[in-house]
């Protein structure tokens, strides 16, 4: 349980990171180490080179314009969850994170890390697609802005390059919308077995569907976003039209697999509880409002 | 032959400046470089808690950082406890309710109970409960190290 041979090298800006990502082959690019380390040690993983890019302040951010919120590939969980800013416009990721293993881990961890190991049942993932994110990453040459449509591939497989490096992640301010998230697994801290997080958008009246948005991880290949029943949830009253989910609709967009965690029925019907039981929980969640 | 490099940190206030190879995890630097044999090493995969250290006053998996992220560090490791007198109590805690039977698993706890006490939050026997569970224990079936906890952290103020 020991990794194999690598060289280290240590960037303290990302001219610096870039130029060696450039430069060199079979690279790892190591920031909280949380999700690599494990893989190393287990030598799944044995790049030749490891680039620590823990000291690259300019990584390290949340900040805010009039449209988004922005979020540097180098904040921790833990430094997330205390994020006034992120707590202010979504309450959702604070909450979200502390499903996120253990303290020490959360210490640890990045959003960067997170999103490039692109675990579909891991939070952060979870999180960007249901913000419909922009990830803004960049290489020596150029910058490129991949919305999180196009980013997540596969188990474990982005559409990042080789030579490429995840700057920060951009998610759009919504205005006046409820929310709930939860996710199953079979001991806290571990990971989910189903996860589910909802965003219902609302029009002025704080009673009409706007726009729904419902993410769910764990029972596919990525994080799958269930399309069909976001449509047929807009224009609908929260209050008395929630019942128009069907289970079809649900069965039909994911694809669990047999594991060590459960059954395909089982995940299916988790699935189904925790869609339904957030779809009330969110209704009667406090809305977030005027935060633009 | 593998790849060395130049390590300066601090470890429980004391400073070293070392040559480690690369690949050398830091809590392997700890035991066998260092001597200080405290911090445990259980699975070396980031789950059993045990190898748990401070790095700069946050408790991180020592299997899952290389020695090398060390440098410029201040770290602490278990055998600071007997330094000050709020770890002290700590371990008398333990002492007192029998927290531990075999000990590999008493590092690990020690660390995170040391970081909930500084952290400025007043904690729930719940939250007590879920912040210990990152820790795996195989003997004492956990009661005795949460009423440990609880009595060390019952006197924290409120935020």
């Amino acid at each position: 349980m020991k990794p194999s041979d690598f060289k280290y090298f240590k960037a303290n800006s990302l001219e610096r990171a870039l130029d060696i990502l450039n430069s060199e082959e079979n690279i790892k690019i190591i920031a909280g180490g949380q999700s690599l380390v494990p893989i190393m040690n287990f030598r799944l993983g044995q790049p030749d080179i490891l680039l620590d890019i823990n000291d690259i302040k300019d990584l390290n951010f949340v900040s805010e314009s009039s449209s988004s919120l922005e979020i540097g590939s180098l904040l921790t969980h833990t430094n997330a969850i205390n994020s006034n800013l992120i707590k202010l416009f979504f309450p959702i990721i604070s909450y979200a994170l502390k499903y996120v293993a253990h303290q020490t881990i959360r210490n640890q961890g990045t959003i960067g890390g997170s999103i490039v190991n692109a675990d579909p049942s891991s939070e952060w993932p979870l999180l960007i697609s249901l913000l419909n994110a922009t990830i803004n990453v960049r290489n020596k040459f150029k910058k490129r802005e991949i919305l999180v449509n196009d980013f997540f591939d596969s188990h474990f497989v982005t559409n990042i390059e080789d030579d490429e490096i995840v700057i920060s992640v951009s998610l759009p301010k919504i205005n006046k919308y409820c929310w709930a998230f939860e996710e199953h697994s079979s001991r806290k801290g571990d990971f989910a077995i189903v996860e589910t997080g909802i965003i219902l958008e609302l029009e002025d009246n704080c009673e009409t569907i706007k726009n729904a948005r419902i993410a769910i991880g764990g029972v596919d290949e990525k994080i799958i976003r269930l399309e069909k029943i976001e449509k047929k949830l807009t224009g609908k009253n929260i209050y008395q039209d929630l019942s128009i989910y069907k289970k079809l609709d649900l069965f039909e967009a994911i694809n669990p697999v047999n594991d060590n965690h459960g059954s395909v029925d089982y995940k299916n019907y988790l699935s189904d509880s925790l869609l339904k039981k957030l779809l009330k929980k969110c209704v009667y969640s406090r809305v977030i409002s005027n935060v633009t | 032959m593998s790849h060395e490099i130049q390590l300066k940190t601090t470890v429980n206030g004391i400073e070293y400046d070392l040559t480690v190879p690369a690949r050398l995890l830091a809590s392997d630097f700890l035991r066998d470089n260092l001597n200080l044999t405290g911090t445990h090493v259980g699975c070396e995969h980031g789950i059993c808690g045990s190898c748990t250290i401070k790095i700069d006053g946050l408790t991180a998996r020592s299997c899952l950082k290389f020695a090398v992220q060390l440098d410029g560090k201040k770290v602490e490791t278990v055998e600071s406890f007997k330094k000050k007198p709020e770890t002290r109590n700590i371990l008398e805690k333990f002492k007192a309710h029998h927290s531990l039977q075999c000990g590999f698993c008493t590092p690990g706890f020690l660390m995170i109970i040391d970081e909930l006490l500084k952290s400025k939050i007043k904690f729930s026997e719940n939250e007590i409960r879920e912040a210990l569970s990152g820790n795996l224990c195989r003997c004492t079936g956990y009661e005795n190290i949460i009423k440990a906890a609880n009595e060390i952290l019952a006197h924290k103020g409120i935020k």
